[in-house]
């Protein structure tokens, strides 16, 4: 199980252990709330970001967030350990943050010009703040963040999100292919159009 | 191998996700063309930018937020959950016990207009009265009544022959 888990990577302490969340897992199977909560804060960060970055603002990625929790505790008598939870709860947050864009009948490229014109989004803040570039670092920098958010809304909708699993979750294509319903030769596909994709738009940002 | 292809190995080399024969394919194709190279370079940059620090809520408020929507919806999926069967079961038991009675009432009042078109017809084997005489012949019986249809009185007479019923019209006036 942890030899198959993807590195953490945007989760607010950096780290999980996966052998202790299966077992809280297991808890909050038999209607432990408390155990619920656990697996919810040690994986909050990390759905967040899929989320994010899928959605493309924080509100949206904070209400597909919530919906995805709300929907792993109602479908928790599902879940069957042979299968690993995070490929499970990455479905669950694929599919909530998919409903969600189609619910809402939203433009993705409008929404992403809509948010940069305000001069900087909190995300797009708050990783300016985590570097201390100089000034002009800094102006670049924002560009290309904004860019690159700006390519990857234009992005497919399962492109987006298998780009997005990869890269911030560092699952392997098997895995990816469990939680996107797909050959794992699609992923690989994908992938590519994906990168080249956002490359073509990006240009010298790159 | 065309460009297109060697590309998607490109990027599933990215991803380590290529087998010893394709890996090698991939290094002796990048020995070669520095531009894919520099291609690989910017998809990785791609994965960078991904990657860039985010701003999450406060995981323990999250979850409390999470807890007050799973509560507040607790209640009521209960109530649907155990009202709903109760409702259905209810409105089934409602309507076969409707069904039921139905199919009774129909099938008595059919059998009675069947009947009473049979009367109508004289196909009746039930006369209106009838009368049980002695017939005076050992092991027989006798039974008179009056023919609706035709008006007539007939006489019936069962005789036993051989051990065997044998019933006769003996007589009509």
């Amino acid at each position: 199980m942890n030899k198959a888990s993807p590195e953490p990577s945007n989760s607010e302490d950096g780290y999980v252990d996966w052998t202790e969340l299966e077992t809280w897992v297991e808890q909050a199977r038999s209607g432990d709330e408390e155990a619920f909560g656990r697996v919810v804060q040690a994986l909050h960060g990390r759905v967040y970001a899929v989320a994010y970055r899928y959605m493309g603002n924080a509100d949206d990625a904070r209400e597909v967030t919530q919906m995805t929790w709300v929907k792993a505790w109602q479908k928790l008598g599902t879940y069957r350990q042979q299968a690993r939870f995070y490929t499970w709860i990455y479905r669950i947050a694929a599919n909530a943050a998919m409903d969600h864009l189609r619910k809402a009948g939203r433009r993705r490229e409008s929404e992403y010009l809509d948010a940069l014109d305000h001069s900087n989004p909190p995300e797009v803040a708050a990783s300016l703040r985590a570097n201390q570039d100089r000034p002009d670092q800094l102006l670049m920098r924002k560009e290309r963040l904004e860019a690159f958010e700006s390519a990857l809304g234009k992005l497919k909708e399962e492109h987006r999100m298998i780009l997005v699993l990869r890269e911030l979750e560092g699952m392997s294509y098997q895995e990816i292919a469990e939680v996107m319903k797909c050959r794992a030769g699609t992923v690989m596909s994908r992938l590519f159009y994906a990168r080249k994709a956002i490359q073509k738009e990006l240009k010298e940002l790159l | 191998m065309n460009t297109k292809a060697m590309d998607k190995l490109l990027s599933g080399a990215l991803d380590g996700e290529l087998t010893p024969g394709q890996r090698a394919q991939v290094e002796q194709w990048l020995a070669n063309h520095p531009d894919a190279v520099a291609q690989q370079e910017q998809w990785a940059r791609v994965g960078d930018l991904l990657r860039e620090p985010l701003n999450p809520p406060d995981p323990e408020m999250e979850w409390q937020a999470i807890r007050r929507t799973i509560r507040s919806q607790a209640p009521a999926a209960d109530a649907v959950a155990a009202e709903t069967p109760v409702f259905s079961w209810r409105m089934a038991w409602a309507a076969a016990m409707l069904g039921l009675v139905s199919l009774g009432l129909y099938l008595i009042a059919g059998f009675q207009l069947h009947q009473g078109t049979l009367m109508a017809h004289g196909q009746s084997g039930a006369p209106a009265e009838v009368e049980w005489a002695e017939s005076g012949v050992p092991g027989a019986t006798m039974m008179i009544f009056a023919d609706q249809e035709t008006g007539m009185t007939v006489i019936w007479m069962d005789v036993e022959q051989n051990g065997n019923n044998d019933t006769k019209e003996l007589e009509g006036s």
